[in-house]
């Protein structure tokens, strides 16, 4: 379930189509899924995350292989009331759609914080750990250089470990969470200065 | 009694048992998706969890998500209200592996009575009245259309898995079986991840009537009167009533004997419904059992005076139950539409979008269980239900009166926005509906745009 989708692939914002069946209440974790299926959580994530902010994004990206949607907001910054709203919708931004209750495969949400730095955030409700066991050295600390897919934290949820991977090239300017923390869904968990020529 | 209670679920049940609880004095977790930080009860809860993005999937149906918000919370019970994980036996059973109560049946009984063939032939062994049917799962086709014979067309045919209203198909002639068979197989198979299906008589123009059922944990149990749920599009409930209009007093009587000895004779723990169809002689056939608080659960209540999250809540925590049978004497009618954020003109498809204006009704004996407010939004991600408005009144024409009043007090409006109250007004109007002579084929013949006829809409989904 990898490559379905060009990585960097933009879209322009597609029109909401509201005659899209929606989840109901009662659905079971399904099993048997598909390429298709996949796809089409992608396009229905999508469609809910745009009707579900009030100013259109500039780029909505979507990457394949446990499935990922980003909407990107350019140009100048948003004036003080609209920049909470928009943070909150930003935070909504990553939607995971991979395997049925993707708890084992749930990516950390990177969210953009406004003056070019990109939070590493929680992909689920767990227990934040810097190091893979206790007593060894973290994965990273404040200063390291890291690479995107590389791990950098981890996530308990229930006995499983979540690693927590960056999403970006660049360096670590912040690690916001302390070992042993326990967070939930979208928390901000490290801010990533990111390299340039992305 | 436990102590903290987490609500697994969202919406107006989340918010409806969190009243409950604070009533009890137990302290409230909400779990929440991102498409729901500005929930009612996200803001009513003492704690909130953010437990994942949008899809349910990766939120309210996420066992460890939700196992790790009561952890790290300390709730000792999980309210799981309808749909989502509240008849999924692994979380019933997953919550109890972690020292914390599930507010609802064990999960060996969730499991049996889930499954929709076990569930009838345990129900055919304690002497509730079955249709005609398959014995049990029925693999092949060939083996299908020799069943089907046996029972007589038209049948319907289920998947073992199956339940709100999907996963089955009307087979009206012998030539359709077989590929309607492997139809509902493989949507079986895709919808639920069982392809098992079972096959039983078809009644075109019965009514659902279902009986609300409580037990302890020490076999005690007692019913609260009957539910007609006739009024069905698609065979979703759309507006349910009690009691059930025009059925004589000895067989409801009849049929909240049957639903109890049902419960007791599988060691039923909690608030279920036990779903019946009553054909034109009256005689009552079991369909199926829901383990779980139903939407329509508020016209029950305010009829018998009983709010049944309370006694979920107090069952669960081990107490035994206070209610006599000889005690529920249900008093008045009482009626409940379901106003959903959905376009009539346009198919019913969901019409959610932001709640820019919104007016819920008043006045004497209505409640409106929501958690939709000016400002908010329905969201795409779920369930289109807005509100459920309830009337009661001392008997069915005033209620019909008060609910045609209520309804007209709503208003809702926004971008992209509809919803069904038109439609559930043409429904009150409808002469059979006032009459309360009609089954669950009255809807389908009502035209969603106002203009009152026949639609080309069949008589089943």
């Amino acid at each position: 379930m990898t490559g379905l989708l060009d990585p960097h692939l933009r879209v322009p914002p597609v029109p909401v189509d509201t005659a899209e069946a929606c989840p109901m209440h009662g659905s079971l974790p399904d099993t048997g899924r598909t390429v298709a299926d996949d796809l089409d959580d992608v396009r229905r994530s999508a469609q809910q995350l745009l009707s579900g902010v009030d100013r259109q994004p500039s780029a909505l990206r979507i990457r394949a292989g446990d499935v990922l949607v980003e909407l990107e907001w350019g140009g100048e910054p948003a004036p003080a009331a609209e920049a909470s709203q928009v943070t909150a919708a930003v935070q909504a931004v990553t939607v995971t759609a991979g395997a049925a209750a993707a708890v084992g495969h749930v990516p950390a949400p990177a969210a953009p914080t406004g003056d070019g730095f990109v939070d590493v955030c929680a992909g689920t409700v767990g227990t934040f750990y810097r190091a893979a066991e206790p007593g060894t050295a973290p994965f990273v600390t404040e200063g390291d250089q890291v690479r995107r897919g590389q791990q950098v934290a981890i996530i308990e949820v229930m006995k499983l470990m979540i690693p927590v991977e960056a999403e970006r090239d660049g360096k670590i300017i912040a690690v916001h969470v302390a070992d042993g923390t326990s967070v939930e869904y979208g928390d901000r968990l490290l801010t990533i200065a990111p390299a340039t020529g992305h | 009694m436990f102590t903290t209670v987490l609500i697994a679920n969202r919406g107006e049940i989340a918010l409806r048992v969190a009243r409950t609880c604070r009533e009890l004095g137990l302290r409230v977790v909400a779990v929440y998706s991102t498409e729901d930080r500005d929930a009612a009860v996200v803001d009513l809860a003492d704690e909130a969890v953010c437990i994942g993005p949008g899809p349910a999937r990766s939120s309210y149906l996420n066992m460890a998500a939700i196992l790790e918000a009561a952890r790290r919370t300390g709730a000792d019970a999980v309210h799981p209200g309808y749909g989502f994980l509240s008849e999924v036996p692994d979380f019933a059973e997953a919550c109890e592996a972690y020292g914390i109560t599930f507010v609802g049946p064990p999960a060996a009984v969730i499991e049996r009575l889930g499954d929709k063939a076990a569930a009838r032939a345990t129900m055919a062994a304690a002497n509730l009245p079955m249709l005609p049917g398959s014995d049990g799962p029925v693999q092949c086709p060939d083996l299908a259309v020799q069943v089907a014979a046996g029972i007589g067309y038209p049948v319907i045919v289920k998947a073992v898995a199956g339940g709100g209203g999907r996963g089955m198909q009307v087979v009206h002639e012998p030539g359709d079986l077989v590929r309607q068979f492997r139809e509902v197989k493989s949507a079986a198979q895709s919808l639920f991840g069982d392809d098992r299906l079972y096959l039983e008589r078809y009644l075109p123009t019965a009514r659902h009537v279902e009986v609300q059922i409580l037990c302890d944990q020490y076999g005690d149990g007692v019913y609260l009167g009957l539910r007609d749920c006739s009024a069905q599009r698609r065979r979703q409930k759309i507006i349910e009533e009690t009691p059930a209009p025009g059925l004589p007093a000895d067989l409801a009587r009849q049929m909240g004997e049957a639903a109890l000895r049902g419960a007791l004779a599988t060691g039923y723990v909690g608030a279920g419904t036990f779903e019946f169809l009553v054909d034109h002689d009256g005689g009552f056939h079991f369909m199926e059992v829901n383990c779980r608080i139903q939407v329509e659960h508020p016209v029950t209540e305010l009829t018998h005076g009983v709010d049944l999250v309370r006694e979920q809540l107090l069952i669960a925590a081990g107490e035994r139950l206070t209610l006599r049978q000889d005690d529920l004497v249900p008093r008045g009618a009482a009626m409940e539409c379901r106003i959903n954020a959905e376009d009539p003109a346009r198919d019913f498809v969901p019409a959610p979008g932001r709640l820019v204006e919104l007016t819920l009704p008043g006045g004497p004996f209505v409640r409106v269980d929501t958690d939709a407010y000016q400002g908010g939004r329905v969201s795409p991600a779920y369930d289109p239900l807005l509100a459920k408005l309830v009337v009661w009144a001392p008997d069915r024409p005033q209620a019909l009166l008060r609910m045609r009043r209520a309804l007209g007090e709503f208003h809702a409006a926004g971008p992209g926005l509809a919803t069904n109250r038109d439609f559930l007004l043409a429904v009150l109007d409808h002469p059979q509906f006032i009459e309360g002579t009609h089954d669950t084929s009255l809807v389908a013949g009502i035209n969603p745009t106002g203009a009152r006829g026949l639609t080309e809409e069949a008589s089943i989904g």
